[in-house]
């Protein structure tokens, strides 16, 4: 190593002041919130609703409504053998039972993809159950109200009275007839809130793309705005997208330009180191040419 | 090389091994690609995942670092150039020309991990939105730099013309830095610092919060640290080293040519 000159110096002591400076950030780890989201190990994240107790374990998520007695549970399982399988893995990992047939079963179009919805009914036992085929998985999510307190439906309907109408007749409850409904605000939405004069106790709808959403609450609660938020679970659920190649393929345009970079740096380095020494052998020779030959200018 | 008293050889001789690497510069390369690497196990390995994004969002620990760095080249030929314009020191141009290959390499790698990114956020490899456009003018005007330059005989216009330039050339990267804050049909993510107009956010795609995935911002400052500092200083030393030498074998070249 050559003698440490001043300005060499210098740039050592910037090098170690920089080096200094690299725990810091380490150091000033960011405080983390409580995460909204339920994540599992697979990618499958699903909101945690306001007013939910949530006692997640590591296989699956599961929340839990005190006062209505109602547990939503949300599970992955991968396809291996069809839904039917995979469907039923899910219940063997989840600490309820598979619910009965269900009394009636249909698609629904929501905005992250088409969900299989089955409503059972296995008196007091009330069970509304959603899937989706993701990828190579299948998501369940299910509502589960062991005592039929409340339970709820997604049904076409643009508007809200007959699609409130269709929800009941869809959980088997076709005799009940409204008696006034009303209007609540739930964080930034609007639900209608229907009461009737004996069974169920209230019901809340609301519209949105040609579907009514509708819980229907057989048993009163007093914070009956919680229950909706279910829906908000199968609205912004999301998985994360699997997108490690495009990582790689990114680290590996970035490793070549600066190969190309680096690389052309030193090839006309040592070009130039060539250049010099053909200069130097050249002139050398025209020395020697003119010593032996003085008269030449 | 055999050492002999002639002038010629003499004059070539310091051409060659006069231009032993400094500690200081074997020092800085040895820091940087210490970099480098904790920059890549920070951004890899530390870092978490966005759940959004899935893995390639830790191609941003390069992405945008990568642009600062390009912004310490550009910045270096800004001040080349008007250095060079108030002293007439060739000196300065040279920095000046170093400052464009590298601020343009790192500018490659800034938007081509950006198109990378773009894939599968955006479906789509590229399109026109404000900051793209404008990045794609800033390369292109600094590619220009070089070519025109080549094509300038007059080594004493060259140097004045490409520093003139240089220092005009420098508004493209400021327009980069900050259109994104002040366009509101952006669809680029502001991920630090303030947003001049809150209309800015509105068409925003593959945003993410960087306390929302731990160890975003710890990552992120190192690779700034990295990229955007100790990799521009770095490779400008070597590129300056290597006009240097250009600049010395020309010399030396119309010396041996006049004898």
């Amino acid at each position: 190593m050559q003698k440490l000159t001043s300005p060499t110096r210098r740039w050592a002591a910037a090098i170690v002041l920089m080096l200094l400076a690299l725990p810091g950030p380490l150091l000033a780890q960011e405080t983390l919130g409580p995460s909204a989201f339920y994540n599992s190990r697979d990618g499958f994240h699903i909101l945690i609703p306001d007013g939910w107790e949530n006692r997640s374990t590591e296989a699956y998520a599961h929340f839990h409504h005190a006062e209505a007695a109602v547990d939503v549970y949300a599970i992955t399982r991968p396809l291996r053998t069809g839904q039917d399988d995979a469907l039923a893995a899910a219940f063997a990992a989840l600490p309820i039972e598979q619910p009965a047939a269900p009394a009636e079963a249909r698609t629904v179009n929501l905005v992250n993809g088409e969900w299989m919805q089955q409503i059972s009914i296995d008196p007091p036992r009330r069970t509304t159950l959603y899937t989706q085929p993701f990828a190579e998985n299948l998501h369940v999510i299910v509502w589960d109200s062991p005592t039929g307190s409340a339970q709820p439906a997604i049904v076409p309907g643009e508007e809200v009275e007959a699609g409130l109408e269709a929800a009941l007749a869809a959980l088997g409850l076709s005799e009940a007839e409204a008696v006034s409904l009303d209007e609540m605000t739930i964080g930034a939405q609007t639900w209608t809130v229907a009461s009737f004069e004996d069974e169920p106790a209230a019901a809340l709808a609301r519209v949105r793309s040609a579907l009514t959403y509708a819980v229907v609450v057989l048993e009163p609660v007093e914070s009956i705005e919680a229950l909706p938020l279910f829906f908000m679970q199968l609205s912004d659920y999301f998985v994360t997208p699997q997108t490690a190649p495009f990582l790689y393929l990114g680290l590996a345009a970035t490793a070549l330009v600066l190969l190309v970079l680096v690389g052309s740096i030193a090839l006309r380095a040592r070009a130039l180191k060539q250049e010099a020494l053909t200069l130097a052998a050249l002139a050398q020779e025209d020395q020697a040419a003119g010593s032996q030959n003085p008269s030449m200018p | 090389m055999s050492v002999t008293t002639h002038a010629s050889q003499t004059s070539a001789v310091p051409v060659v091994e006069s231009e032993k690497r400094p500690t200081a510069l074997t020092l800085l390369t040895i820091v940087t690609i210490i970099g480098l690497g904790i920059g890549l196990y920070m951004g890899l390995v530390y870092a978490g995942t966005d759940l959004q994004q899935g893995e390639v969002q830790r191609i941003f620990y390069i992405h945008m670092p990568s642009f600062f760095g390009a912004f310490v080249a550009f910045g270096a030929t800004v001040v080349g150039g008007i250095a060079y314009l108030r002293t007439r020191n060739a000196k300065w141009d040279r920095l000046a020309v170093a400052g464009v290959e590298v601020g343009l390499a790192l500018a490659i790698i800034n938007l081509v991990t950006g198109s990378v990114w773009a894939r599968p956020i955006w479906n789509t490899w590229w399109n026109w939105d404000p900051r793209l456009t404008s990045e794609a003018i800033m390369i292109l005007t600094y590619a220009a730099y070089l070519m025109l330059r080549n094509g300038i005989e007059n080594p004493e216009q060259r140097r004045r013309f490409a520093s003139v330039y240089g220092i005009l050339a420098f508004t493209t990267v400021l327009i980069t830095l900050l259109i994104t804050r002040i366009r509101p049909d952006t669809i680029h993510p502001v991920v630090i610092g303030p947003v001049l107009t809150d209309a800015s956010m509105m068409n925003v795609q593959g945003d993410f919060e960087l306390a929302a995935t731990p160890g975003v911002s710890t990552a992120l400052g190192i690779n700034m640290l990295v990229w955007g500092l100790l990799l521009p200083i770095t490779l400008l030393w070597y590129r300056l080293r290597l006009e240097n030498r250009a600049e010395r074998v020309n010399a030396l070249k119309a010396q041996v040519l006049s004898e």
